[in-house]
């Protein structure tokens, strides 16, 4: 009969959704069940009346049920802050493309200064747009959960990677631009880019052993 | 004795606080002291008790933790906070309030 209860109580939670809070409700409901049942017994009552009298007893389980459900997770990021990331993220991206043109625009340290300010700018928004984006919370104790929560830090992540790859690029074409028109050794400059390649590739290298 | 029910089931939540204020207690054990200050005229539902249960934790009157028990099942334990004993007294003066209000009106 006490399997019977187990039962009753694995068919009314057949359809809730498999949480924490959820569980613990049924190990509860369970547990004082069976002692209710058991205190039947223990009073003359048979099996069969005792099973009977504590499942009647239990009332409108679906509505306890409905009690213990959450909300749902994960608010959809609101449109207004989509768009005002995706306005840094062109900002960001025009300042890069610029920023090679200023050195040739204004003459001298000035030209330099204004092409690393821009870079500088450029990053900073893009390292802004990649901090402020939300890290998940977790509503409820799932798997699920977990590896929504997982995502959410891992594209954080990304987009700071991103943000210091495209400067480094940026700083890679102007170097190669100055470099060459001040010493006029367009012939062998190009080397630059294997040289920065090959940086990239001992960065990524070195952070994947940290990890 | 339905509607003594009806009205009994109102106070509910005040009921439970008042089981958890000499110890911490576990849903059958509230309710077999309910049936027996009674004497077997009533009886809380489970839906009912343990709606209650995650109401009064949600606001904070009471919090729960599992019992160590070496053998069966675990069982859930409640206790009441310092919050809860507030609630308690306000709704004891309410019920007090309410009682003398009754009386006047229908006796």
């Amino acid at each position: 009969m006490i399997d019977k209860i187990r039962a009753y109580l694995d068919n009314a939670f057949e359809n809730a959704p498999k949480t924490r809070r959820m569980e613990d409700l049924k190990e509860e409901l369970y547990s004082n069940l069976v002692e209710k049942y058991n205190d039947r017994l223990k009073h003359g009552l048979s099996e069969e009346d005792a099973y009977n009298t504590v499942i009647r007893g239990i009332g409108n389980i679906d509505e306890l049920i409905d009690s213990v459900r959450e909300p749902s997770p994960l608010a959809p990021t609101p449109v207004q802050e989509t768009s005002a990331r995706a306005i840094r993220t062109a900002v960001a991206v025009a300042l890069y493309i610029m920023s090679p043109f200023l050195v040739i625009l204004i003459d001298n340290t000035a030209g330099i200064g204004a092409m690393f300010a821009a870079i500088a700018a450029a990053t900073g928004l893009l390292i802004y747009n990649g901090m402020t984006r939300k890290s998940y919370v977790r509503t409820e104790d799932t798997i699920v959960e977990e590896f929504k929560e997982w995502h959410v830090n891992n594209s954080r992540q990304r987009d700071a990677v991103n943000a210091f790859k495209g400067a480094f690029w940026s700083i890679t074409v102007a170097i190669y631009l100055l470099v060459s028109f001040i010493f006029r050794i367009w012939s062998f400059s190009w080397i630059i880019f294997i040289i920065a390649v090959a940086i990239e590739n001992i960065v990524k290298g070195i952070l994947a052993l940290k990890e | 004795m339905s509607i003594t029910a009806d009205m009994i089931r109102g106070h509910t939540d005040t009921i439970i606080l008042r089981e958890l204020l000499d110890k911490d207690s576990y849903g059958y054990e509230i309710n077999k002291a309910i049936q027996e200050k009674t004497d077997n005229q009533y009886e809380l539902k489970e839906a009912t008790l343990y709606t209650a249960f995650r109401r009064l934790e949600q606001a904070g009157y009471i919090q729960s933790y599992w019992g160590d028990e070496t053998t069966g099942a675990r069982r859930r334990y409640y206790t009441i906070t310092e919050e809860g004993r507030a609630q308690y007294q306000n709704a004891i003066a309410d019920w007090a309030h309410a009682k003398l209000l009754i009386d006047k009106l229908i006796l």
